[in-house]
């Protein structure tokens, strides 16, 4: 208190000359306003209901608290501040504005208060549009709320305040940003992480006010589900610029490496998901309430316990970046938050008894179940795997590290059970199925698996995408055998199953525009087929963007699969050499050597040719950082191809003789992952977007329509094409990508302009 | 576009308004790496060194280098990914190694008496160590225990209620002839239940 007083009144004499006072007296002030609005609130649920408006008020005050601090950071920042330690430790002065921005969130004490940010501002977008909605929930919801902010406000002041000063006064320059954190998906991966999993907040702050206040009629559920939908997209979208982020910057020729974090930011992402299919049986059906419930609960606990993995420190990762003695905040939070979560359940257990009805196991209800199941045994297996490392050191006193190879010989097998059962649920009726009705669902699908994997199996070998592959066993026992020998078979099943899979959301779609034309031709009017289409979507948008998703996730996983016919290739060259690599022939032509205040380049420049004709040019690098001297940082290139990419590094180059070596990586199919997670988008947007009045509904479902496929389009491109600018100039300067994902020679392609190449005419 | 102008779209024409702010986002999205200007070029020292290829030549190397964690310090990376002094000495080794004609498990398990047990990519699968995998594969299947029993407790619920209005009706003497009439309630209901999947 004494510290926050001699802020204060340092403050008033010297208003900006305090800067660093005045961010930790915002922080002390935070805590006080959410302490204030947590009492009030409680005091408005627990019968003074006069005081709801103050509590509302309050929460307002505290959001606007949290901003100004993160305003306060930001300036101090783009003044080069460098009396804050924080700043001093990750900026420096040659850096521009946008990576200025981002080194808000680069470490730690900075991405804790961005993530205070985000929750806030998700909190104060929740009481916004509460309104004189859900008067009795209200205070509950926004006292949940407060908890979490005053949690954070806690930690922030007594571990890790991004507004310390440094012992030893301000440095003349920073010492800049971690290099892997120069890159253009850096800028925007942690914000969109963070604000999946910020936001996974607010469906858990509704289901503590049900609990508590026990109403838990299906009221709270339509309240949450576009909440945790949204949250679900963000986290899809996270985890996807994070596997764009490890693709283009470390420089190994994949895009998940099954690190800790990854593994810790994709875990909620299976809650959530199992939980926008449950919420269906619970609203039609008043089944699987208690499950619900607790599905929320884990999903915002995984949430807590990712942000606890990345900054604690606690399992080694790449995102090592920023960690500290933090964790026992965490761990004590986690304790209370799965205490408070679960004594609540059960003490409305009597309340949360299902109401429906179960027929069938042949029934839509049972295969959400299942695919319940599914999605957590994934969840499940990753997050034990993930902690592995301590458990067994803690209970077997056997240190140990679980690599890549590990998850990929056990999680596809597993992974194609969910996948299979994502095409068999929606063949399946509510309540039960008839034989007859089974059958006629089934016979296409099936059919199209049968005939694709027939193909697959004539054919794989020509096109260079074989049904069966080696395998490397991971144990020299029968296991490791075992497990080779299945997952050698596995690109075949996959191939299968995607057959599968479209097919069935085309069915889908059919069956819903024939039944719309039938409707039509019994009132005696004709309706086009594009019109069925849209109407069709329009109407129960949820289904099928819902399906639209599946849709997306097909791709990714045609796209995992083309790992399993990936090429590596390394070899020295000395200028003007030719090697084949696939069906690419690359020449090395020039190595060069590029410099500026921050940095040097060193860039080697190669030709891409296919069956004899140039192809491209891609141009991969090194960056030696003048502030970090022994740190290089691979640029990598890419030859993008929708069939494949080229993916090439420079591993050494001899600046005497001009040799260089260099990895190529021949990466199949992998577009369609980016692809695939633009359609996700899309279809995640057609489902979101909010209800409309019925008489708008025509003319506004084309708009919805275009506007959708727009921005998924954009998305998708963006995700695809956009490669990851350091601080130097665009790597490839006589050619750009398009759409088509060949490569041609760019119209204007002047060295001295510095606009993405991607946005030449 | 001027502020105000949008202003006045977005209080007429929200839809449009709300399109062109998402184009403008995206385009300020795209445009970022271009904000970056090039200085002046200066020149300072720097060379390759500490950076070396992998050089796998062969499956077995592969195979190896893939099992075996490079202990340099920067965490898990495996040998047959990092780039670093320290990985490219042990290769060097471990190829020598191998050219004795020693097996692959001889010489990760030599690597590991150096190196300490996490210094394998993936735990030997032997005691208590099969618990990394045992564990998980048994929650899932005890999982599915616990769905098959959920399943058949719901079933026998929705059983014992539908007897049991059943033979209330029955006692009440509306009692329903066979299943012809049972089918129509059924139909009633799939069609309702159609009518809701659809909105």
């Amino acid at each position: 208190m004494d510290q926050t007083l001699r802020a204060f009144g340092h403050f008033l004499q010297h208003p900006f000359q305090s800067l660093p006072e005045f961010g930790t007296a915002v922080l002390y002030a935070i805590l006080v306003a959410g302490a204030y609005t947590f009492a009030v609130s409680l005091a408005a649920g627990a019968g003074r209901p006069r005081l709801l408006q103050s509590a509302r008020l309050g929460a307002y005050g505290t959001i606007a608290l949290v901003g100004l601090a993160v305003l306060i950071l930001a300036y101090a920042f783009v003044s080069h501040d460098f009396r804050i330690s924080y700043v001093a430790r990750y900026s420096e002065r040659a850096m521009s504005t946008p990576y200025l921005i981002a080194a808000l969130w680069g470490g730690q004490d900075g991405s804790l208060l961005w993530w205070l940010f985000l929750t806030s501002f998700f909190s104060g977008i929740c009481v916004k549009w509460l309104g004189r909605r859900y008067l009795e929930l209200q205070p509950y919801v926004i006292a949940t709320l407060m908890t979490i902010i005053m949690f954070f406000g806690v930690m922030m002041i007594f571990a890790v305040n991004p507004f310390s000063t440094s012992v030893g006064g301000a440095p003349v320059d920073g010492q800049g940003l971690n290099y892997q954190l120069r890159n253009f998906y850096m800028i925007i991966h942690p914000p969109s992480l963070y604000t999946g999993f910020t936001s996974a907040a607010v469906p858990f702050a509704f289901a503590v006010a049900a609990l508590v206040t026990g109403r838990l009629d299906s009221e709270w559920i339509v309240a949450t589900r576009k909440w945790m939908l949204f949250s679900w997209l963000f986290l899809s979208i996270g985890n996807a610029l994070g596997m764009l982020w490890a693709y283009e910057e470390l420089g190994w020729g994949g895009y998940w490496a099954w690190d800790p974090v990854e593994n810790a930011a994709c875990l909620p992402w299976f809650t959530a998901s199992a939980y926008v299919h449950s919420t269906m049986i619970q609203e039609r059906r008043g089944m699987l309430k208690v499950w619900n419930v607790f599905l929320i609960c884990m999903t915002f606990w995984l949430t807590i316990f990712g942000t606890f993995l990345t900054r604690s420190g606690l399992i080694a990762s790449v995102h090592s970046f920023a960690q500290s003695g933090i964790g026992i905040y965490f761990v004590w939070y986690m304790g209370i938050i799965a205490a408070v979560s679960l004594g609540l359940i059960f003490y409305r257990l009597p309340q949360l008894r299902s109401e429906g009805r179960f027929e069938s196991v042949l029934s839509r209800e049972s295969a959400f179940v299942v695919n319940n199941w599914g999605l957590l045994s994934i969840c499940l297996f990753i997050a034990i795997a993930t902690v592995w490392p301590r458990i067994s050191e803690w209970l077997l006193d056997q240190k140990s590290a679980l690599g890549p190879t590990f998850y990929n010989a056990w999680l596809p097998p597993i992974a194609l059970c969910v996948f299979a059962l994502m095409g068999i649920a929606p063949l399946l009726g509510w309540r039960k199925t008839s034989p007859e009705l089974f059958k006629k669902s089934f016979i296409w699908p099936v059919g199209a698996m049968v005939t694709m994997a027939t193909l697959h199996l004539v054919f794989g070998k020509a096109v260079r995408f074989p049904a069966f592959v080696e395998l490397a066993p991971i144990y020299e026992t029968s296991l490791g055998y075992a497990l080779a020998w299945i997952g050698g078979k596995l690109p075949l099943v996959t191939i299968a199953l995607c057959a599968f899979n479209v097919t069935v959301v085309i069915q889908e779609f059919v069956r819903g525009v024939r039944a719309r034309q039938g409707a039509a031709l019994a009132r005696g009017t004709t309706e086009n087929v594009m019109t069925s289409l849209l109407e069709l979507v329009a109407k129960s948008r949820r289904r099928y963007g819902g399906y639209v998703v599946h849709v997306g996730i097909v791709l990714m996983f045609l796209g995992f699969t083309g790992r399993a016919w990936g090429v590596d290739k390394e070899v020295t060259l000395a200028k003007g050499d030719r090697v084949q690599v696939e069906e690419y022939e690359v020449v090395y032509t020039n190595i060069r050597r590029e410099a500026d205040p921050e940095k040097m380049q060193i860039l080697a420049d190669l030709d891409v040719y296919k069956d004899g004709v140039l192809k491209g040019h891609v141009t991969p690098g090194k960056n030696i950082y003048k502030n970090m001297p022994g740190n290089q940082s691979t640029e990598i290139a890419r030859h993008v191809t929708l069939r494949n990419d080229l993916y090439v590094t420079l591993a050494m180059a001899n600046p005497q003789t001009k040799t260089a070596s260099f990895q190529f990586h021949v990466n199949p199919l992998v577009s369609f992952i980016w692809v695939g997670v633009g359609i996700l988008i899309m279809g995640a947007l057609v489902s979101l977007w909010p209800d409309v009045q019925d008489q708008e509904a025509t003319a506004f479902s084309y708009v919805r329509a275009a506007a959708s496929i727009a921005t998924g389009v954009m998305f998708s491109v963006l995700f695809a094409l956009a490669p990851s600018y350091a601080y130097g100039p665009p790597r490839q300067k006589e050619f750009y990508t398009n759409a088509a994902g060949t490569v041609v020679p760019a119209p204007d392609a002047s060295p001295a302009t510095a606009t993405s190449p991607e946005l030449a005419p | 576009m001027r502020l105000r102008e949008l202003w006045q779209t977005s209080r007429k024409r929200p839809l449009r308004a709300s399109l062109r702010v998402l184009v403008l986002l995206v385009g300020i999205l795209a445009a970022l790496p271009a904000l970056e200007t090039r200085e002046a070029i200066g020149q300072f020292a720097g060379d390759m060194e500490g950076s070396h290829p992998i050089g796998i030549e062969n499956e077995t190397q592969r195979q190896l280098f893939y099992s075996l964690i490079c202990m340099c310090g920067c965490p898990r990376e495996t040998l047959g990914t990092c780039p670093c002094n320290f990985a490219h000495s042990r290769r060097e080794e471990l190829r020598s190694a191998l050219a004795e004609g020693k097996t692959v498990e001889a010489i990760q398990d030599a690597y590991v008496a150096r190196f300490g047990s996490q210094a394998l990519a993936v735990p030997r699968n032997k005691g208590a160590a099969r618990a990394v995998w045992a564990v998980p594969l048994l929650a899932i299947v005890l999982g599915a225990g616990a769905l098959v029993m959920v399943l058949r407790k719901w079933r026998r619920r929705s059983d014992s209620e539908t007897a049991a209005e059943d033979a209330l009706e029955k006692a009440a003497g509306t009692a329903k002839t066979g299943p012809a009439a049972r089918d129509d309630y059924d139909d009633k209901l799939d069609q309702e239940l159609r009518e809701l999947d659809r909105e």
